[in-house]
């Protein structure tokens, strides 16, 4: 509209104008037969070989008279769109096209000539495995759709896209397989992202916090992961995945609480293998939260149940510890806490010196002071390994932070106030919702059939139905008669 | 107001869960001593003879709600016997569900007070249950109350296995003879049980939040079924374990019998137990709760939310006015007879007077 009122001022000038005289921004002149051609764009943005190649090039060779029709029509170039527009200009310049502006016809034509910061594919950093595919997911949106693309060649695959941002405009890609994935599901995620009224999403784990059910809830509700083969996993399981531009890992909602502690390669090892695993899992979790909440109730207020040779032991490396049992877990489960969070913000190099010197000379020095006993040192360190065993980063650390409010229910009210902090964990879980999704499902609601699915494995003729608490619409992958048919003995 | 949005109903397999849970409380932990004291050795076939009650009763309840439209007990009362009598009727009802929830949560506390912390004040006991209730009960309702009862179901009934353990011990021969007791020592050994077996009226409540009610007596039978075998195996063991002499001595028998189990890493098994059967009264209380705030819907038309405050602070208040061991006891007691009226005596007539009512709307 702007351009009809203003038709004297040129659209490069106002383009010029628009972007605040970016130095970034060059303007090449093109003289052939007397036709003016100019072209605009940020020279940081751009492939400079694509432009001087597809677009310098064949502009010279293009007959004449040159139209931005006749440019857009042969220009080897895959998006090219014609524009008069300033604003939609400048936003396309911002990307990294180029603007050939026909100066005699105050129009022109935009082309994709951008190159995007991007680094190679590597492995998975954060969710590590022995066994199965290593690739991970980058932080260019097209990138990791390419990788998707490759893992899932179903042509049900939808990939929405969605802008969010009001200032910083982010592409977020809703994905799901149309004919699997609960459409109610995909609507609540489409309705959430549309909703959403920010400024700027630096990246998808504050896109998840966005879209929590619960904010106040200690526990994640979205599980992040940055490894395709998961992801493609859960699509074909029948949940949603929302893919973020500049961000390397990705939302897969509605999540269950016991899908953070699923790892994938559960699924690539043999089931046997991967059931102890899981259980193990499961008890290192356990031991993580409760363990020295038991030591602090049972020292303080429940000497009875400790057989008597055990107390002996326990009272003798406990003898010369001047703090009472609280004190002594809270202070060496900071340490432990300290500990973790040095190394995760130093280098590697010297994260590995302080490893050593935090935990062997420091807790060796602890008990020889008499700071703390050894039993609470093993205790610690226990629990400390227990919450590293949750595949999930997010869930480790929450379960981390779990310990401490039950630490201090223990020292109030002994063991039963650990069980109180129990009654409140149910509850509190029996409670949140992931996309409006029971959280605790499968086990409440309770269904048996998906049991397989997230607390232990069972062989593969076993998984001829995606699970229930996904309301998938297709419920079955293969037919289970067909699984279990067995060709006679010699046959 | 029966009639319960699409998305709260509940799958019908939670109701033998929500029965079994809302029975087991405190009762089984020592009931065997106040039966025996009446039926002596054949108490635990006045355990099997209130059980068959109970399932008869809840064959009446499904029954009874079954009969008319109206599928809650608040409603039937109105349906009855009309607007006031009815509006008395239902308070009468609350008033028993408020102080059956007082009651197990005085039980508890005086318990834990009395075999590990003899110094922590009872109200102090008392507020942290009711405040966990209300934070299960808040913004949950009768989802959350089914899954509370669901999972601390799971997380306590491995117990059972435990109590085979002081089994090495028992003597059978205290069995016998069988079929001494007397009809009215038989009769009293039922009425002493029933205190125990109490919590299955919270069908009347819940029945109009199940999904498929004509399954509902099957699992609710179930569930019953389950807590009289419970019961049933307790007081067996209870009688086999202890002389006689000694039973009619031992307020808490069951607890008392697992001061026998031992591990290698836990002694004195009974501390870990009196601590985990919070878990067992929690669904207990919340779902006498969550039927007394349905109550006070029905009758005050108070918002549930709102009902969930106010009784709470009610039954805080009867709770500190019982603050003596002696008082609690006879609470506890007085408690048991009201529950015996609204749940073992008060259905038959119920049934009766909807037919009755019912025969005359036709006419």
């Amino acid at each position: 509209m702007k351009t009809m009122f203003l038709k004297k001022k040129k659209i490069v000038d106002e383009v010029i104008e628009k972007l605040y005289r970016s130095p970034d921004l060059t303007r090449r002149r093109i003289e052939r037969n007397g036709q003016k051609i100019s072209l605009l764009f940020l020279k940081n943005l751009v492939n400079p070989t694509q432009l001087q190649q597809s677009v310098l090039q064949s502009i010279q060779n293009i007959e004449l008279p040159l139209t931005a029709a006749t440019i857009a029509k042969t220009i080897p170039i895959g998006q090219v769109h014609i524009c008069q527009d300033v604003d939609i200009i400048t936003a396309h310049l911002i990307e990294g096209w180029v603007y050939v502006c026909v100066e005699q016809e105050q129009n022109g034509v935009l082309l994709n000539v951008s190159e995007k910061v991007e680094r190679s594919l590597e492995k998975a950093e954060t969710e590590s495995l022995v066994f199965g595919p290593k690739i991970s997911f980058t932080e260019s949106l097209s990138t990791n759709i390419r990788i998707l693309r490759n893992n899932v060649n179903d042509e049900q695959l939808v990939t929405e896209e969605m802008i969010i941002g009001k200032r910083n405009k982010l592409p977020v890609r809703i994905v799901y397989i149309q004919d699997i994935a609960d459409p109610d599901n995909v609507q609540t995620v489409k309705q959430r992202l549309s909703e959403l009224d920010v400024d700027d999403v630096t990246d998808s784990s504050v896109l998840a916090q966005m879209l929590d059910d619960h904010s106040f809830s200690i526990f994640p509700q979205y599980l992040m992961t940055e490894l395709p083969d998961r992801l493609s996993y859960s699509l074909l399981k029948g949940r949603i995945g929302i893919l973020v531009d500049r961000s390397p890992t990705v939302i897969i909602c509605p999540t269950t609480f016991f899908s953070f502690f699923e790892t994938t390669e559960d699924i690539y090892l043999r089931w046997t293998m991967s059931t102890v695993l899981r259980v193990m899992r499961m008890l290192g979790i356990l031991t993580s939260i409760f363990l020295s909440p038991i030591y602090v109730a049972v020292i303080t207020y429940h000497y009875e149940l400790i057989p008597s040779d055990l107390l002996l032991t326990i009272g003798e490396s406990r003898s010369r510890v001047p703090f009472p049992p609280v004190l002594e877990a809270l202070l060496l489960e900071f340490m432990i806490e300290l500990l973790r969070e040095a190394g995760a913000r130093l280098p590697t190099k010297v994260g590995q010196t302080m490893g050593i010197v935090g935990g062997i000379v420091l807790g060796q020095a602890a008990v020889d002071a008499g700071f703390t006993s050894n039993l609470l040192i093993i205790i610690v360190s226990l629990s400390a390994l227990g919450s590293f065993t949750a595949p999930s980063y997010e869930m480790g650390t929450a379960i981390r932070i779990l310990r401490f409010p039950i630490i201090i229910l223990a020292a109030m009210w002994g063991l039963i106030g650990i069980i109180i902090g129990i009654c409140v964990l149910i509850v509190h879980l029996l409670k949140l919702t992931s996309l409006g999704r029971p959280y605790l499902s499968p086990i409440y609601p309770f269904r048996f059939a998906d049991l397989k699915y997230s607390l232990v494995r069972l062989p593969q003729q076993f998984y001829y139905k995606r699970p229930i608490s996904n309301r998938v619409q297709n419920k079955y992958r293969f037919s289970w008669k067909d699984s279990k048919k067995r060709k006679d003995l010699d046959e | 107001m029966g009639i319960a949005k699409e998305r709260t109903l509940l799958n019908v397999y939670l109701v033998m869960f929500l029965v079994h849970t809302s029975q087991i409380g405190l009762g089984i932990i020592g009931v065997q001593r106040v039966i025996f004291v009446e039926a002596k050795q054949d108490a635990w076939i006045a355990v099997i003879i209130s059980g068959l009650l109970v399932h008869l009763i809840i064959w009446i309840i499904c029954k009874t709600l079954q009969a008319t439209e109206h599928d809650d007990i608040f409603s039937l009362h109105t349906f009855v016997y009309g607007k006031t009598i009815g509006a008395v009727m239902n308070l009468l009802f609350i008033a028993y569900l408020l102080l059956a929830y007082t009651s197990i949560a005085l039980g508890y506390v005086e318990m834990v007070l009395t075999w590990m912390y003899p110094d922590f004040p009872l109200s102090g006991g008392v507020l942290i249950l009711i405040v966990l209730t209300i934070y299960a009960l808040y913004g949950g309702g009768i989802r959350l109350a089914a899954g509370v009862s669901f999972i601390t179901f799971f997380l306590t009934i491995w117990i059972v296995v435990l109590m085979f353990a002081p089994l090495k011990y028992a003597e059978w021969i205290h069995l016998l003879p069988i079929l001494e007791a007397t009809p009215s020592q038989m009769a009293r050994g039922v009425f002493k049980t029933t205190y125990t077996m109490l919590g299955f009226e919270i069908l009347y409540v819940v029945y109009p939040f199940i999904k498929e009610k004509e399954k509902v007596l099957k699992f609710a039978q179930i569930g019953v079924f389950f807590t009289t075998f419970l019961i049933t195996a307790a007081t067996v063991f209870a009688i086999v374990f202890f002389s006689p002499k000694q039973l009619e001595v031992t307020i808490w028998a069951s607890l008392s019998m697992f001061t026998i189990v031992k591990f290698s890493f836990i002694e004195r098994f009974e501390y870990v137990l009196i601590p985990l059967w919070l878990l067992v009264i929690f669904p207990n209380l919340v779902l006498f709760m969550w039927a007394v705030t349905r109550g006070g819907k029905a009758v005050f038309h108070l918002k549930q939310k709102y009902g969930l405050f106010f009784f709470s602070a009610l039954a805080f208040f009867i709770a500190i006015s019982f603050a003596k061991r002696a008082t609690i006891n006879e609470f506890i007691d007085q408690v048991g007879y009201y529950g015996f009226g609204f749940s073992f005596v008060y259905p038959f007539f119920l049934y009766t007077f909807v037919k009755i009512k019912k025969r005359f709307r036709k006419r």
